[in-house]
């Protein structure tokens, strides 16, 4: 079942997908995606406030890259500081899911009955 | 050929956008083209017309007045964030120069080169949990 991406949610996937290596917009778009199995549906205009917050909080950083064919692509690339804030989000997404996993297997038992 | 729906929604983000310097909102309208284009190549690629396509690629990127609007403010963010810094410099750079020049007047020959290394370091606690702080609401 598709789930449409919270606007809170969309810059730690942009972390997560430029860890891989440098993409543009539209890459990151695909990447997130293919990789969510098309499970998460993004509104894909969101991606570039997301990515200006990024580049203003040091965590990305970007550059124009020409083509041989086709307009020139801004590419985005994530820095030191930004691999050190995916971590900490990765950290802070574990707490949550574990506490949430918890609570429902905790429910479960009552739903059988 | 550029589409029809593609650059109707981009003038309208454009419009959004109008308080940017020129060079910085063509730079913004330029990429979203890019990826506006690409899928609409994509949707092609499965059989729609142009036309349909370039709906489709538009209606994928979500309305284009509240991503104007984000966009925007994600712009004003970072010249208040520039302007807060810039003041903040000053603020520091008068405050330093008071407290330099009571210091040179109220201390003593031996003690001076301390205070001033103190009061020259003083701020550096403070910005970098600050920084800390802010680093932990991103």
């Amino acid at each position: 079942m598709a789930r449409d991406l919270s606007r809170g949610d969309v810059p730690t996937l942009i972390l997560a997908v430029l860890v891989q290596g440098p993409l543009h917009g539209y890459g990151i778009a695909r990447t997130i995606e293919a990789t969510s199995a098309q499970v998460l549906q993004l509104r894909e205009g969101s991606l570039y406030p997301a990515l200006r917050g990024l580049e203003q909080q040091g965590f990305v950083e970007s550059q124009w890259d020409t083509q041989e064919s086709g307009p020139a692509r801004k590419v985005y690339g994530i820095t030191a500081a930004g691999r050190t804030e995916l971590a900490r989000r990765q950290d802070e997404w574990e707490r949550y899911a574990n506490a949430v996993d918890a609570l429902l297997q905790r429910r479960r038992p009552s739903y059988d009955t | 050929m550029p589409s029809n729906a593609i650059e109707l929604y981009l003038r309208s983000i454009g419009y959004q956008l109008r308080a940017l310097p020129a060079d910085l909102r063509s730079a913004e309208l330029a990429e979203l083209r890019a990826h506006l284009l690409a899928l609409a190549a994509d949707y092609q690629a499965q059989g729609m017309d142009m036309d349909t396509a370039a709906k489709n690629a538009v209606a994928q990127f979500g309305p284009a007045h509240g991503l104007g609007r984000q966009l925007r403010r994600s712009h004003q963010r970072s010249t208040r964030s520039a302007a807060v810094a810039v003041l903040a410099l000053l603020g520091y750079l008068v405050a330093l120069a008071v407290v330099l020049t009571w210091l040179r007047v109220t201390s003593s020959a031996e003690t001076l080169p301390l205070q001033i290394v103190g009061a020259v370091l003083l701020p550096l606690p403070i910005l970098l949990l600050r920084r800390r702080r802010q680093r932990r609401s991103a």
